[in-house]
């Protein structure tokens, strides 16, 4: 447990068109071991998605720009190597579950058919043909589906067995890093419950990193070790799944999250939304970018964007917490 | 039940013929979904007693029926003796649209197809690369598209000489930017699918993506359009002939006889009628297979 396997450090990514340029992605860092799993939660718009996509290099290259950081995978820096070999950690090494399984199948292949894709393209054993269709039954039944569908066509299949599908293409070749954007977003609760306890059983019977990009807190405390929550392209707080959800210090933007989590023990009229809408990512404020929302904002939060101070395993990006015992601001010190 | 038997059959043979019998497999069901509809049916026999009659022409009647003349005998109407009757020169009409069938179903086949194969290729690589790439092909596209089409085909035998192949090469540039249009605008609809970027995810190369993934997708309408141009391309063909810049007479072709015909519309109307009937009935059949197979294609519309 020496190198982490996947390192993000002040990753920056801005969206431009002619008449504006968005602020996807404000310096984020992150890191993630071998066999771990990271949520990363947030608003719609926050850019969890675009994270993600960075990771892959899969940016839409008419508008989006890379403006800083660096993304390590594995050792190699993903901003220095060529698409050939990108397209060669792409399927093999990281894989992406995506978030609509209704459009992410090709409607005119085979179920059977598109997950052997990943694996004629990424033959490293050689495989006969025969061996990579022993291969895709082998898969399909690890994620529940009978193997004598695989010649079935995408739309005879329903909704959670289509994410299932996706789910077995993204773990054909055994990737090391499973990225998850939204993957039970489409379905409906029980099969959600369905489709994330397999994800979970075979993240650990295949000891695959993982991180799941979702807006439930719900899927995060079920399968994440580590947790990141993001708000307006920067991550505000981070920690273990204990110190988010059981820790005693939080920042005010985390407090809301669970705050709009209908409790079912205390008998509420009303959910508790935070208030206000995500900042403009064409025109962020000055200071804190959730200064204007933060029920507890500062007059320095309106001026001055804090640093992300550490407690252990714990950080937060507030002002609320700058002299509060056992936060520092080590980022500071390092650089 | 039906699956397993296919797959136990696919693995019997060795791995030089596995390929092959996998095609074999799609091919079989494609087929099998085509039988499924009449029309489709209809279609396909028609279009199999079209190209049986060009190709088996010299069987049916000798060439040499249809270049002699019979002056004494002009202008018969159908009778035992001659079919479809005879025309201004006392030639056998049957014989000469037996014979005609070669030219004009060569022409219409093959300068869709050709325009089909340059415009598909043009209009995917447009679509798909953008940018710079999209704006020179789509702007070249666009001057060759202000010239009006029997001009453009006008101009290119005009410069090459009149000859079947220079026909061909004129009606396959008046009929190229129409297809680079649509197949460029298909594949713009396809590159933003999420299974295209789910492909990229997975590593798949930009030539895999375009011809596994848009492509297959992409083939219904582009069929449809290639059966329709097949239909079009026999007229433009039967136009410039009758300009003079196409088959050189005494050859026959459809589209001339229709064009000698029309001299005669009111005494003998039945010079117009059969070649009419045979374009008819030939631009029908290939419509009627390319509906059939667009539809075939899609595994949505299966069963």
């Amino acid at each position: 447990m020496s190198e982490p396997l996947l390192k993000v450090k002040d990753l920056e990514v801005i969206y431009k068109t002619d008449l504006e340029t968005v602020q996807a992605v404000n310096k984020i860092s992150f890191e993630l071991n071998k066999g771990e799993t990271l949520g990363l939660v947030g608003e719609t718009g926050a850019g969890k998605t675009t994270t993600a996509l960075a990771i892959l290099r899969l940016l839409p290259e008419r508008n989006a720009r890379v403006l800083g950081g660096s993304i390590e995978f594995d050792g190699h820096s993903i901003f220095d190597i060529t698409e050939k070999e990108m397209q060669k950690i792409r399927g093999e090494k990281i894989s992406m579950i995506f978030q609509d399984p209704m459009t992410a199948l090709n409607p005119v292949m085979t179920v059977g058919d598109q997950i052997a894709e990943s694996l004629i393209l990424h033959n490293l054993e050689g495989r006969s043909r025969d061996q990579i269709e022993k291969r895709v039954e082998e898969v399909l039944e690890l994620v529940g589906i009978p193997a004598s569908r695989k010649k079935e066509y995408p739309h005879q299949f329903s909704g959670g067995m289509k994410q299932r599908v996706v789910i077995a293409m993204a773990l054909a070749c055994n990737p090391l890093l499973l990225i998850s954007d939204e993957p039970t977003t489409a379905l409906d609760v029980t099969i959600q419950a369905q489709v994330l306890s397999m994800m979970t059983e075979l993240k650990e019977k295949l000891g695959t990193a993982m991180i799941m990009i979702t807006h439930d807190l719900g899927i995060i405390a079920e399968t994440c070790d580590n947790v990141g929550v993001i708000y307006a392209g920067e991550i505000i707080e981070y920690g273990t799944l204990d110190d988010i959800f059981t820790g005693e210090h939080h920042h005010p933007y985390t407090v809301g999250l669970f705050g709009s989590i209908p409790n079912i023990e205390k008998d509420e009229p009303r959910l508790h939304p935070i208030e206000g809408l995500m900042p403009d990512p064409t025109a962020l404020p000055d200071g804190c970018n959730f200064s204007p929302r933060c029920p507890h904002c500062m007059d320095i939060c309106k001026e001055v964007n804090p640093d992300i101070l550490v407690n252990g395993t714990h950080k937060i990006k507030c002002h609320l917490f700058d002299d509060v015992e056992g936060f520092a601001a080590t980022e500071k010190e390092a650089e | 039940m039906d699956n397993n038997t296919a797959a136990v059959k696919a693995e019997v043979p060795q791995t030089p013929q596995k390929k092959k019998s996998k095609k074999n497999r799609q091919g079989k069901e494609i087929w099998r979904r085509y039988k499924k509809s009449t029309p489709a049916m209809i279609g396909f026999w028609l279009m199999i007693i079209v190209i049986a009659m060009a190709v088996f022409a010299d069987v049916i009647c000798p060439y040499s029926d249809c270049i002699k003349q019979d002056i004494m005998n002009r202008l018969q109407g159908p009778s035992m003796a001659h079919w479809f009757g005879t025309d201004e020169y006392g030639r056998d009409e049957f014989a000469r649209i037996v014979h005609g069938s070669r030219s004009s179903l060569w022409i219409g086949v093959s300068s869709s197809v050709f325009s089909m194969a340059i415009g598909g290729f043009l209009g995917a690589i447009a679509a798909y690369y953008g940018k710079a790439v999209d704006n020179i092909i789509m702007r070249i596209t666009d001057v060759v598209m202000t010239v009006p089409p029997i001009l453009l085909s006008l101009a290119v035998v005009a410069a090459l000489g009149a000859s079947m192949t220079n026909l061909l090469i004129a009606l396959t540039v008046s009929c190229t930017p129409g297809m680079i249009r649509l197949v460029r605008s298909v594949v713009i609809g396809l590159t933003d699918e999420e299974y295209v970027e789910a492909a990229k995810s997975y590593g798949a190369s930009d030539l895999r993506i375009i011809f596994r993934y848009i492509v297959p997708n992409a083939m219904g309408p582009i069929i449809v359009t290639l059966t329709m141009n097949i239909a079009s391309m026999i007229l433009s063909a039967s136009g410039l002939s009758y300009l003079g810049m196409g088959i050189q007479p005494p050859s026959p072709e459809w589209g001339s006889l229709l064009s000698d015909a029309e001299s005669f519309m009111f005494t003998a109307p039945y010079l117009l009628y059969f070649p009419g009937i045979f374009i008819v009935i030939a631009a029908l059949s290939f419509n009627l297979v390319g509906d059939g197979i667009s539809d075939a294609f899609d595994p949505k519309l299966k069963d």
